[in-house]
């Protein structure tokens, strides 16, 4: 049957895909990719071909069906690579059990689609008659959604094999919905929809993505989701050939309220959120750790970044000062904060804005329980840990991990009546040779997050012994945890990791050595003159002609994987 | 062990609310005198387990089994029938099949009646009670009469808890320890407390957690229900907004005098919940009061209560408390009934109310009002919270 055969296509073309990606994607890239001359073979990175995350496939199907659509099933864990996800996106395939998922969940999808409750909403058109196929009606519909779930038109051959299979379909069920609903489950599964693949074309400047593929990377930088109308028809109409219509459309994303989810994206991917997924607590320590817990805790973050970096348009170091938040009646248990429901600026699920009051120990987003919780341990905090994830996330430095051998038993040991407080123990710990080196990176930093517990409540001691959070990093000595945000805020790395980071995860892929000279020199001073604001940023990067040049595989400059790192590190 | 951060909460009453405009007009409470809040955590009856088994010397009432046969038979139910239904009872697949016979075992004019609806259809059956001397709770009359017990904590004389002397024998209504907690009682709470709002208590004008000659003590219901952690406990900590509906607003006066505070006498009115107590009505109420360290909330409230609710509490569920919890309704009825030692009923010199005594235990709890939108103060604890802020 034709209908299965558009189904059993789609899948075969994933698994295909999904082969590309694991043998690398520049044999399919290579295929489609125009040669070019002109543009300078140090400028731009390859293309790639991404895998949609968790958060971008809900995304689409939400801006394409609708918020009420449930998505069932599992999804394919998403990798991280060089700090984040959106780059993971990029080496990572689908096997057989992720195959089944996405099966599972475009069958779901469609049923939904098709229901009687959303049907009317979705098709513009009306078939002759219900029971018989439909072309016409059926062209109109595949073609709509396939152009935004594909996010470039499909091409007469794909649309045309599709409405023969939900034609097929529609003769053998009977239903013309039932074989429409057939052939989009087939277009939820193809790989066209699950990756983002970038095709080039060549240009009198040089290679360069086409007009689809600009608008996909603009959309899932910015807003974290595909094209909307207007961006796939100024795709089409070659607007986005031109510097002035790419400005248009950047503009006119950055001014869109999807703009907060897209910033939301980079942040929770930046800040690892979905390490949450995985964090347990021991509840007869912290009973109040819960995943409504874990859940605010995020939304706390992400709250206080959207809201000092979008709304008022802050600085981007300021977020680790900031005495600006967001409370939940959940988050106030933790904080010992009373979080009355009816506070001004309260909204009707139970967030409200708050302000720390000046000598109050807690300031910036290192002293959220995010961040706290988040780089634990279930019974214990650790310096250790809170160290390496700001070294690692928040300035972009590696830092090594321990050798296999290493003997944990006296930091494990939180009764030991000769060291009473992690700094103690750290300081003995320390004092085995292959362990200090590391150890002075992390700990001085961690260090000042110790009046906080493994979930983020204040302490003032430990075991009966007063904390001592004073600290330093990279020289500059603090005497607490305020005094860390304050080093972070003022710490070169802290915007160089920024705008490397928020690089490649625009593009998906780590920055190229030319790229990387280019975030480092222009791009820094650009950012800086704009007084470290996110949506300048995103506009000079968005905008800048580095952005959609491409390099392949003949001509590129090899990409520089830890980019991102060698770029900042101070 | 936890280490809790909540004691910070007098420094950010200055601080951090201070920054909230809608509870600026509360900062100037924070000069010497405190306010605390609390969430309670449990209430209900404040039984003693002796530990030398005085408490009820001749044992714990019987089972359904026991007091089925011997009914049945009283009510004139053939021994055959008698045996057969017993076997039914014991077997669980068919033990539903015998509910008719265990509610319809009165009898009014020779007639089977339902005992639960009218537990009179059935002669007193004559509970055991409990014997001993000690016992939680105040002396309500004034008067150290015979039978009255003796308070374990302070020693009182002349303790008034007929409740008790009711419920202490039954054995899914009776503590089995001093720190357990009554089987039933602890099922109804662990079903109900999640989804019936919570109660609050507030303590206000504390200048010393010692010795305070005037604080004020407000119980009132919360507009949220209570949540418990990860550990099955009672979160604490969590912001409740007190219910302005005055029927649910009880203020009394107290003092603290080496750390215990104690009450005047007032009146409590407090909305239960239709599958417990449908609502609360003390009289002649009063409360004795410890703050722990940790900052949780321990109380003894004495009083009179309507003896008729703790039955019906039961007694509307009929067979199923009556043949699983061991409580033999009937006489449940009549033991409260014939306990009851106050406010007599005008023509049939009746009691209308018993004297009881509850445990109640709460923990650290932010309460504002909805009326005023004002907010209150809470917890201090945590040997290691120390001042907040600098």
């Amino acid at each position: 049957m034709a209908s299965k055969g558009v189904i059993l296509a789609g899948g075969v073309a994933l698994i295909v895909v999904a082969s590309a990606a694991i043998f690398g994607v520049q044999h399919i890239i290579g295929d489609r990719t125009e040669t070019s001359a002109g543009l300078a073979a140090s400028a731009g990175g390859p293309p790639v071909l991404r895998r949609l995350t968790q958060a971008q496939y809900k995304h689409v199907i939400a801006d394409v069906f609708g918020p009420d659509i449930k998505i069932g099933g599992r999804f394919e864990p998403d990798i991280r690579d060089g700090g984040l996800i959106e780059v993971g996106a990029g080496k990572i395939s689908v096997p057989a059990s992720g195959l089944e998922q996405y099966a599972k969940m475009a069958r779901s999808i469609s049923a939904q689609v098709f229901d009687k409750q959303h049907r009317d909403s979705m098709i513009d058109c009306q078939p002759a008659s219900v029971g018989a196929p439909d072309d016409k009606c059926a062209t109109q519909f595949l073609g709509q959604v396939g152009r935004l779930l594909y996010r470039r038109p499909l091409t007469q051959v794909e649309l045309g094999a599709l409405v023969q299979g939900a034609g097929d379909a529609t003769k053998t069920v009977g239903n013309f919905y039932s074989g429409l609903e057939i052939a989009l489950t087939s277009m939820l599964q193809s790989p066209e929809f699950l990756f983002d693949w970038e095709v080039t074309k060549g240009g009198a400047a040089g290679t360069t993505l086409d007009g689809y593929s600009k608008a996909a990377r603009l959309s899932f930088f910015v807003w974290d989701t595909a094209p909307d109308e207007v961006l796939l028809t100024a795709a089409e109409k070659g607007e986005l050939d031109t510097q002035k219509g790419i400005e248009k459309q950047v503009d006119r994303m950055l001014s869109s309220p999807r703009l907060e989810a897209g910033a939301r994206a980079y942040f929770a991917d930046m800040l690892g959120f979905d390490g949450f997924d995985n964090l347990a607590k021991d509840p007869a320590i912290y009973p109040k750790y819960s995943f409504g817990l874990a859940t605010d805790a995020q939304e706390q973050t992400l709250r206080t970044i959207t809201d000092h970096l979008l709304t008022r348009g802050g600085d981007y170091r300021d977020l680790f000062t900031t005495r600006n938040t967001f409370l939940s009646r959940q988050l106030g248990a933790v904080y010992g904060i009373p979080v009355p429901k009816d506070a001004p600026g309260a909204t009707p699920d139970g967030w409200q804005p708050y302000t720390f009051a000046a000598g109050d120990p807690r300031s910036g987003i290192l002293m959220q329980v995010s961040f706290l919780a988040l780089h634990s341990h279930p019974g214990r905090t650790s310096p250790t840990l809170r160290g390496k994830a700001l070294r690692e996330t928040i300035l972009c430095q590696k830092v090594p991990d321990p050798p296999g051998n290493v003997n944990f038993n006296i930091v494990q040991d939180t009764k030991n009546p000769l060291y009473k407080t992690v700094r103690q123990r750290l300081s003995a710990h320390a004092t085995q040779p292959t362990c200090v080196g590391c150890h002075k990176m992390m700990d001085p930093i961690g260090l000042a997050l110790e009046n906080f517990d493994s979930i983020g409540t204040y302490r003032a001691g430990e075991n009966g012994t007063t904390i001592d959070a004073s600290g330093n990093i990279d020289g500059v000595k603090f005497s607490d945890a305020e005094g860390l945000g304050t080093a972070v805020h003022d710490h070169p790395a802290t915007t160089a990791c920024l705008v490397n980071r928020l690089y490649a995860y625009a593009v998906g892929r780590a920055p190229t050595k030319s790229e990387t000279e280019w975030l480092r020199g222009a791009l820094m001073k650009d950012f800086a003159a704009e007084g470290y604001r996110l949506q300048p940023l995103m506009r000079q990067i968005a905008t800048s002609d580095v952005f959609f040049r491409v390099v392949t595989p003949d001509t590129e400059s090899k990409p520089v994987r830890s980019a991102a790192l060698q770029g900042v590190e101070q | 062990m936890r280490e809790n951060g909540a004691a910070l909460w007098r420094g950010r009453l200055k601080a951090g609310l201070a920054a909230l405009t809608l509870l600026a007009s509360v900062a100037p409470c924070a000069t010497a005198a405190e306010t605390k809040g609390f969430v309670v955590s449990w209430f209900n009856v404040a039984e003693y387990a002796d530990p030398q088994n005085r408490d009820c010397p001749h044992g714990v009432n019987d089972g359904p089994e026991i007091y089925y046969r011997r009914e049945l038979k009283q009510s004139g139910l053939p021994q055959a029938q008698i045996d057969k239904y017993i076997n039914e009872f014991l077997d669980l697949s068919k033990a539903q099949q015998t509910i008719p016979v265990a509610q319809m075992r009165g009898r009014i004019n020779g007639k089977p009646a339902d005992v639960y609806a009218d537990p009179t259809s059935m002669p007193d059956p004559h509970l055991k009670l409990v014997e001993g001397p000690i016992g939680y709770g105040f002396d309500l009359d004034g008067k150290d009469k015979k039978g009255d017990f003796t308070d374990p904590e302070t020693g009182e004389k002349g303790v008034d808890n007929q409740l008790y002397r009711v419920i202490g024998c039954i054995n899914e209504l009776k503590t089995h320890t001093l720190t357990d907690r009554p089987p039933l009682q602890l099922n109804y709470w662990n079903v109900l407390y999640e989804q019936m709002p919570a109660w609050l208590v507030e303590i206000s004008n504390i200048e010393d957690p010692q010795n305070s000659p005037d604080v004020t003590v407000t119980i009132t219901r919360a507009i949220e229900a209570p949540t418990k952690d990860s550990g099955g406990n009672v979160e604490t900590n969590l912001t409740f907004t007190s219910d302005p509906n005055p029927r649910w607003h009880n203020v009394v006066h107290g003092r603290i005098k080496d750390g215990v505070l104690t009450t005047d006498h007032f009146d409590m009115n407090m909305l239960g919940d239709p599958f417990w107590i449908q609502e609360f009505h003390f009289k002649e109420a009063r409360m004795r009061i410890n703050i722990a360290p940790d900052g949780s909330l321990k109380a003894i409230l004495g009083g009179y209560h309507p003896w008729f609710p703790f039955y019906w509490q039961y007694g509307s569920e009929g067979w199923g408390v009556d043949a699983t919890n061991n409580v033999d309704l009937p006489g449940f009825y009549y033991a409260l009934k014939n306990a009851a030692d106050a406010y007599p009923d005008p023509k049939t010199g009746q009691n209308t109310m018993i004297s009881s005594a509850w445990l109640m235990e709460a923990v650290p709890a932010f309460i504002t009002h909805a009326a005023d939108q004002r907010a209150e103060l809470t917890p201090a604890m945590s040997s290691e919270g120390g001042a907040r802020g600098k």
